[in-house]
């Protein structure tokens, strides 16, 4: 393309562009998630608010079963170590070290998987008690807001050991190759939702 | 016509943020910790605004912490305002979406 026609081209490097393409569609799927999260945990606030005597503890308790709280903090620190591992696989990429990104990618999806299992033995705690989605109102909240997370973290798990794996020959670490800098974005989203679950669905008594 | 692209990228990430990844990462299990702590407050014997006092505690420091990771790791304090934009909306959406739920819990049976 010759530099006349460029420069004329909006986009083009010409002109200057503020949030990289990859970026803002990153952010604007962000956007609609946070949207997604909202209304699950706007209808669980405002029905919690409205009838405690359902999330009473001792009312959980005697009917059914309390939640893990050990456990779901455990958790918590498993996920904002994998957070930090994910900034530093993007500080990584960005200083073209492909050992690192790999090292600090596959740590992360280590952190995740670490979760998913945790996670797991939660559920079936609460399946061998004889708790299910439909045993309550809140643990049909319980069993959405943390599934639909822990689907969220399984579709994090999957593209991070993918990149970790392929990371060499400056596949992610090369000029202006932000790849790294949008899973991790991504990532560190599941975690933000996860730091909002955890006191709001485990802790509040 | 990629070169230029390419400089750009590349002029502000020489920076080491790795420090500051790890204050915030303490700072995010200092907070946990907190969390935990906060959840032992005998909230309930405050009166009847002490149960609305406690999820606004809670979900206040969540905010904090959620801030804290949306601001550093996910580096919007150092991009471009686009992005501050791009959150405010969903986030005013979804004040509005609460806010909008509550008067009857507030006002009603209390």
């Amino acid at each position: 393309m010759s530099t006349a026609l460029a420069a004329e081209l909006p986009g083009s490097p010409a002109v200057k562009e503020n949030v990289p393409q990859g970026k803002l569609a990153m952010w604007l799927f962000l956007v609609s998630e946070i949207m997604f999260f909202a209304g699950l945990f706007g209808a669980y606030i405002v029905l919690r608010i409205a009838h405690p005597e359902l999330f009473a503890p001792d009312y959980l308790e005697k009917n059914f079963h309390k939640l893990n709280e050990v456990l779901a903090g455990i958790n918590t620190l498993v996920l904002i170590c994998s957070s930090l591992t994910m900034a530093l696989a993007v500080h990584a990429s960005q200083h073209k070290d492909d050992a690192g990104v790999r090292k600090w990618m596959f740590l992360t999806a280590f952190f995740g998987v670490a979760f998913c299992t945790i996670k797991g033995f939660e559920y079936a705690g609460k399946f061998n008690s004889g708790i299910f989605p439909g045993t309550s109102i809140f643990f049909s909240f319980y069993f959405t807001m943390t599934g639909v997370h822990l689907v969220h973290v399984i579709g994090g798990i999957i593209p991070i050991a993918w990149m970790g794996l392929r990371s060499s020959n400056g596949r992610y670490t090369s000029n202006g190759n932000s790849t790294i800098e949008y899973i991790g974005l991504y990532w560190h989203f599941v975690d933000v939702v996860w730091i909002f679950l955890f006191p709001l669905l485990y802790l509040l008594k | 016509m990629t070169e230029p692209i390419a400089a750009q990228a590349s002029e502000h990430e020489h920076a080491d943020f790795r420090p500051l990844y790890y204050k915030i990462f303490a700072a995010l299990i200092t907070l946990t910790i907190v969390t935990v702590a906060v959840s032992y407050v005998p909230f309930k014997e405050m009166g009847s605004f002490g149960y609305p006092l406690s999820v606004a505690v809670a979900f206040g420091i969540a905010a904090l912490k959620a801030s804290m990771v949306v601001m550093y790791f996910m580096h919007v304090k150092f991009d471009g305002k686009e992005i501050y934009v791009l959150i405010a909306v969903p986030l005013l959406a979804a004040a509005m979406l609460l806010f909008g739920l509550m008067p009857d819990v507030a006002f009603n049976g209390w």
